[in-house]
């Protein structure tokens, strides 16, 4: 039961994208094709389990002074791990995401859920913790995708729904686009889920 | 025929702002945007270790990575000069010069996770620049991100009276703020092409 | 002894000699794989360039030679050796003729270093077909010099028009992507993206002056 409220907890009602607006960064620009968005999200999701597992078990031996460095060295090599996994194995995605796989390594959420999470709870709920917060990740990323790529390319996960008579709109497509959506999308959470007014 | 240093530059501020056009650095803008002060100030430190390490990482990637062969070492070398780097920074401002470390201090450690310093770190090095081009882009990209950041602050302090939907305030409409003037700075498009 | 001044930096050097241990391992592992995906699409680029000709040549289908790699490759295309250029040429080879040039061209674009493919006609003069494989330009922007609609204007085009003079290229100028072309030196340019839309064409004519030269010299 304590998993599933750690779960439910990371990745639904304390999201790290919609209550703390964190991780934004590294995001938003590979959110233009829903495949690049899914692996993208794979991505994180194994590098923000991994992480948070290791920082956990070295949680007692950590020397307060190095504590940054070594968290973002342990983020640092998932995250390699990852590259390394694309670049053999699905080599047309890893150069669409480009330089996108290695900023996951800023992705604040990372670090956050090292310092509030892991550096303090046991190695098995930090696990969890953080693929939950991984899929909360990769539900907005997914969610903004599926409406950039839909109007901007006409297109889900590559194959046509809008037939060619669809006019792609070359804003979804671009960066703007997706701030709007991300800010329609919090602004849907906010009043439907947490109560704030219209 | 090298693309100039100084088109570069200006290409880094307005064309390609790497908070409008590449999304990085939110985390911070988004919180910091608050105030116009802290927004300067985190801005200010923002360009000089982005122009720093820029300059750093090109070095370290150029002399140690290449001619070691461990190119796929580059995200864990990067962050770990930027991290260091920072905490040198600090350590040096608090020792010699307080009043700064008063007004910049708080920020430093934001840096450290600040995507755009990491992101120009990777772009540069992937774009293939040279020394000087990199200098520039950095400071370009710092420049640009100070200008989004001080932009957002202004827009940001004038909307603290106005009405703004419950679901909407602080981050949400910063967002379409930020979306408005992605827009706006696609116009500058046409700018670079005068040089 | 968690206090004491040595220890975090063992612990740091620890754990930096067991990940990068661990990310060496890794790596050395995948590094063959990831070098083979790499030759292979490139030859793969290489032969759709020239699957047009050979297919002129054989009677067969384009497609078909496309669906026999890696063994139509083998028979059709020969590397040819560039002694003055740092880059790759080939050439297809049906019976004992040549039928097609393929060359790899580099360029400068707005952000960065650009690569392409080019094939040619046997008199080098033409451009049979165009690819870009390497670009840093704006995603949405000028990121679109891959599209098909603005390589496709390329195709079929005669770029070397003098040559005694000392550019052999003809001049082309670009128009905007909304007209359509009046004469046969115009051709449509990315909206929004001059620079990278005119580093192209500065690439194609740069690096046609120096095959070309480089070609006639082979040749004679």
């Amino acid at each position: 039961m304590k998993m599933k409220e750690i779960f439910i907890t990371s990745a639904f009602t304390e999201n790290s994208v919609w209550r703390q607006i964190l991780g934004i960064c590294s995001a938003l620009a590979v959110t233009n094709l829903m495949q690049n968005s899914l692996i993208m999200g794979l991505g994180v999701i194994f590098t923000l389990a991994f992480a948070n597992l290791t920082i956990s078990i070295i949680r007692n031996w950590t020397p307060r002074s190095v504590r940054m460095m070594v968290q973002t060295l342990i983020i640092a090599a998932y995250v390699i791990i990852v590259d390394i996994f694309l670049k053999a194995n699905l080599p047309v995605i890893s150069k669409q995401l480009g330089p996108y796989v290695g900023l996951i390594i800023t992705n604040c959420i990372l670090m956050g859920r090292a310092e509030a999470f892991a550096s303090q709870n046991k190695p098995l709920d930090s696990f969890i913790d953080g693929i939950g917060a991984g899929v909360g990740y990769t539900l907005v990323l997914l969610l903004i995708s599926f409406v950039r790529e839909l109007f901007g390319f006409g297109t889900i996960f590559g194959f046509p729904v809008f037939g060619s008579w669809w006019t792609k709109w070359s804003i979804m497509v671009m960066a703007p686009s997706a701030f709007f959506i991300l800010a329609m999308l919090i602004w849907y959470i906010n009043t439907t889920f947490y109560k704030a007014k219209v | 025929m090298d693309i100039s240093a100084f088109v570069l530059f200006w290409a880094a501020i307005f064309t390609s702002n790497i908070l409008l056009t590449n999304f990085l650095g939110m985390c911070s803008y988004l919180s910091v945007s608050r105030e116009i002060e802290s927004s300067a100030g985190l801005g200010v430190a923002v360009i000089f270790v982005l122009t720093v390490t820029s300059a750093l990482n090109w070095l370290v990637y150029n002399y140690i990575l290449l001619p070691f062969d461990i190119v796929y070492l580059q995200y864990i070398v990067f962050i770990i000069v930027i991290a260091a780097f920072v905490q040198f920074l600090e350590l040096l401002i608090e020792r010699y010069a307080p009043a700064l470390y008063y007004t910049l201090g708080i920020f430093l450690p934001l840096i450290t996770v600040n995507c755009a310093i990491f992101g120009v770190s990777l772009f540069m090095i992937i774009r293939n620049y040279n020394f000087l081009q990199s200098i520039a882009f950095g400071a370009g990209s710092g420049i640009g991100w100070l200008l989004a950041i001080m932009m957002l602050a202004g827009i940001r302090r004038k909307l603290k009276e106005k009405m703004v939907p419950q679901g909407l305030q602080g981050a949400g409409i910063s967002l379409i703020i930020t979306g408005i003037m992605a827009m706006g700075f696609v116009g500058f498009s046409g700018i670079v092409q005068i040089q | 002894m968690k206090d004491s001044f040595l220890f975090p930096i063992i612990f740091m050097l620890i754990m930096v000699i067991l990940f990068v241990g661990i990310l060496a391992i890794m790596y050395r592992v995948s590094e063959p794989k990831i070098e083979a995906y790499k030759l292979d699409s490139f030859q793969r680029q290489v032969l759709a360039l020239m699957a047009g000709k050979i297919a002129e040549a054989t009677a067969m289908d384009a497609a078909q030679i496309m669906a026999d790699y890696p063994s139509s490759f083998e028979t059709y295309i020969l590397p040819v050796e560039l002694h003055d250029m740092d880059r790759q040429a080939f050439q297809a080879v049906v019976g004992d003729s040549v039928v097609a040039y393929c060359f790899e061209i580099k360029g400068k674009g707005l952000w960065g270093s650009m690569k392409g493919l080019i094939s040619t006609t046997t008199d080098l003069k033409t451009i049979v077909d165009f690819a870009i494989v390497d670009q840093m330009e704006t995603p949405g922007l000028g990121a679109r010099i891959e599209e098909d609609w603005f390589l496709s204007q390329f195709r079929n085009r005669l770029f070397v028009q003098a040559p005694d003079a000392d550019d052999v290229t003809k001049d082309y100028e670009f128009i905007s992507e909304t007209q359509e072309p009046e004469t046969s030196n115009q051709l449509k340019r990315v909206t929004g993206a001059t620079i990278t839309s005119d580093s192209v064409l500065r690439m194609l004519r740069a690096e046609f002056n120096l095959i070309y030269r480089q070609m006639q010299g082979l040749k004679s």
